[in-house]
């Protein structure tokens, strides 16, 4: 009797364990199949759409009217981007593909600009065409190395989720590996990839206007000046500018060297009664205040925006910076960051941009960033502008209501500034801000404000 | 108390294993209740009429913040202040590099790039409330780090090629590189 109770008792176990692990089973293939898809979907999605970016390349240098070219120029940018996009999400290990990402959204960012450039009345040049042909020279290389991997991936029937976990630790933020790894005993179908990356990386380097020009990655900041200080200068320094804006007495609990870009001396600063710490760098050039932050949970607000703002002008006055002026406000979780700009002889200097951020519980300056007013300030000598503020009014849409008018030096993508009539207007309670090149006449920019809570963003 | 006892113990192995089938089917029936089905794609929006100029609406950026907030959360909850803005601003650098994803959901989500996206930490890492007020510093434009696009912990593994990468600073325990 007891016996054959135990034997019903484990027919019945091994059932429902081998019914459970059979669901299990079939629930995992799901999720397999799901990644695997993807990453198919990615590859396919890759290789047709650097195919179409090749085509649109071709049929841009060949087109005649500056309508078509733009279209086609426009079509690379737009295909290039997701072939990048593509690419970046194959879960290809311990490979280097990073030339070749640069590569397609270079080709993209490069079509954009020429075809912003063609828009603008300029027709495409001679060495416009000669860099374009260049770029559907290694396009089409990377295309045929496309397709004889396409080949022996489907040949192999490989499959890509064989890739995850297989040998590869990730490792924090590395996502390129430097070198192949062509390991003899494996077969590594990627290598024709990773050959193509290493030429690609010999690609001479690229200047034109847009953001992923070569000329932006190796700019040298312009606003620092006077002489180099050593570490207790800039210790001294550091201790003023932190008594300044908040607590006096503070201490200095850690000291760190920055080699980059601008290099600089940062300390970390804990107050006397340990409520929150306070970082801040001082340029080795100069002594300057490049960032500033401190860490401390923020209270209810007592300040409005307004009490706000003239704590942050202040501040602006003491650190020495004068002529600011206010241009945007955004309140995020009881702080408010003001955003300043530069002004010269009445304009309004975008690229010379300094933001302070305030605690609305007491009033504190609790952050501090001038790294892009000591980028990017130099003397300049401004144009004078060719379009009046009628004439350049004249070139906004009629349907827009101008609010405001100013003139204003604004950064174009390439890192360029241009002496720009910004007016401040609205349509069906939008905001929007347009700039008219005030030396040309051209629609350099327009950008929405989006009123939050606390503040605006542009977009 | 004697008889219960006899009695439980001539019938523990049917209890025993009544009680493991028990646990199994319940055990089998959760995990089937916690999966979901999947949902029934919506009816495509009927078609709007023209209208000359429609107002964008719902713009925010606080699905930026929740996502940079995670993965800062994640990789650096327990590192000083200015080390979190850093994990921010080195995304925030990346989708502005050529060499990497142009948007932030491409840089934190891509295949291999960061350790708890990989291992699933992202998602149930404790949340420190600092997280969220480093990554709102990082979109405003505050860098720690100066342009840095990566950054590892020297005291575990890391591939050898990243430390030919030009080391900008140390903040906590990341070093931070160009």
């Amino acid at each position: 009797m007891r016996l054959r109770l135990f034997a019903a008792a484990a027919v019945v176990a091994v059932l429902v364990l081998a019914g459970w692990a059979s669901w299990e089973r079939s629930h995992r293939l799901a999720y397999v199949s799901t990644i695997e898809a993807n990453s198919q979907q990615e590859f396919y999605n890759l290789l047709s759409r650097t195919e179409e970016t090749e085509v649109a390349l071709a049929k841009g240098l060949v087109a005649n009217s500056t309508g078509q070219q733009i279209f086609y120029l426009t079509d690379v940018w737009n295909k290039s981007s997701d072939a990048q996009n593509s690419l970046s999400q194959l879960p290809v290990p311990d490979l280097n593909l990073s030339a070749t990402r640069k590569f397609l959204a270079q080709l993209g960012d490069y079509s954009l600009s020429l075809a912003r450039k063609v828009t603008e009345g300029s027709p495409l040049t001679d060495s416009d065409r000669a860099n374009l042909s260049r770029f559907q020279a290694e396009l089409g290389e990377f295309c045929s190395r496309l397709h004889s991997l396409e080949t022996e991936l489907h040949g192999r029937n490989f499959r890509w989720v064989s890739l995850i976990g297989a040998g590869t630790t990730p490792q924090a933020a590395v996502s390129t590996a430097g070198t192949v790894q062509a390991a003899a005993d494996t077969f590594n179908p990627f290598s024709g990839i990773g050959n193509l990356d290493n030429q690609l990386q010999q690609l001479p380097s690229l200047t034109y206007d847009g953001p992923f020009s070569d000329h932006l990655l190796r700019l040298a900041p312009k606003g620092l000046t006077g002489p180099r200080i050593n570490q207790p200068e800039a210790r001294a320094k550091a201790i003023s500018f932190a008594g300044a804006t908040g607590p006096s007495n503070v201490k200095v609990t850690t000291t760190r060297r920055n080699s980059g870009p601008i290099p600089a001396y940062s300390f970390l600063l804990k107050t006397p009664n340990g409520v929150g710490e306070t970082s801040v760098d001082i340029s080795e050039v100069g002594g300057h205040v490049l960032e500033m932050l401190t860490n401390r949970t923020l209270g209810a607000p007592q300040l409005d925006a307004a009490e706000a703002l003239k704590r942050a002008e202040t501040m602006v006055k003491q650190a020495g910076y004068h002529n600011m002026t206010p241009t945007y406000s955004l309140r995020e979780q009881n702080g408010q960051t003001i955003t300043f700009a530069g002004q010269k002889d009445g304009v309004i200097i975008y690229p010379d941009m300094i933001k302070v951020k305030v605690a609305l519980d007491n009033g504190e300056i609790v952050g501090w960033n001038a790294t892009s007013y000591l980028a990017n300030h130099h003397e300049r000598t401004l144009p004078k502008p060719r379009l009046n503020e009628a004439q350049a009014r004249a070139k906004v849409n009629p349907s827009l209501t101008v609010e405001r008018s100013r003139l204003t030096l604004i950064p174009t993508a390439g890192g360029n500034e241009e002496l720009a009539w910004e007016f401040s207007t609205t349509t069906h309670g939008d905001r929007f801000l347009i700039y008219i090149n005030a030396l040309t006449g051209a629609e350099e920019q327009i950008l929405k404000v989006v009123e939050q809570a606390g503040g605006q963003l542009t977009m | 108390m004697e008889d219960l006892y006899n009695r439980l113990r001539r019938y523990r192995w049917f209890l025993l294993s009544g009680a493991l089938v028990l646990i199994l089917t319940a055990g089998l029936l959760a995990y089937n209740n916690s999966q979901n089905r999947p949902q029934q794609p919506a009816a495509p929006a009927p078609e709007m009429p023209v209208q000359t100029y429609q107002a964008p609406r719902g713009l925010s950026r606080s699905d930026d913040v929740d996502l940079l907030a995670s993965v800062i959360n994640a990789e650096a909850g327990n590192e000083p202040y200015t080390g979190q803005v850093a994990i921010g601003a080195v995304i925030l650098n990346r989708m502005q590099h050529p060499s990497f994803p142009q948007t932030l959901a491409g840089v934190i989500y891509q295949p291999h790039a960061f350790e708890s996206v990989s291992t699933g930490y992202i998602w149930t890492a404790p949340q420190m409330p600092s997280s969220r007020q480093a990554a709102i510093d990082a979109l405003n434009g505050w860098d720690p780090t100066y342009g840095s696009l990566y950054f590892w912990n020297p005291s575990k593994p890391v591939s050898s090629w990243i430390w030919t990468r030009q080391i900008i600073t140390q903040i906590g325990k990341h070093v931070f590189a160009l």
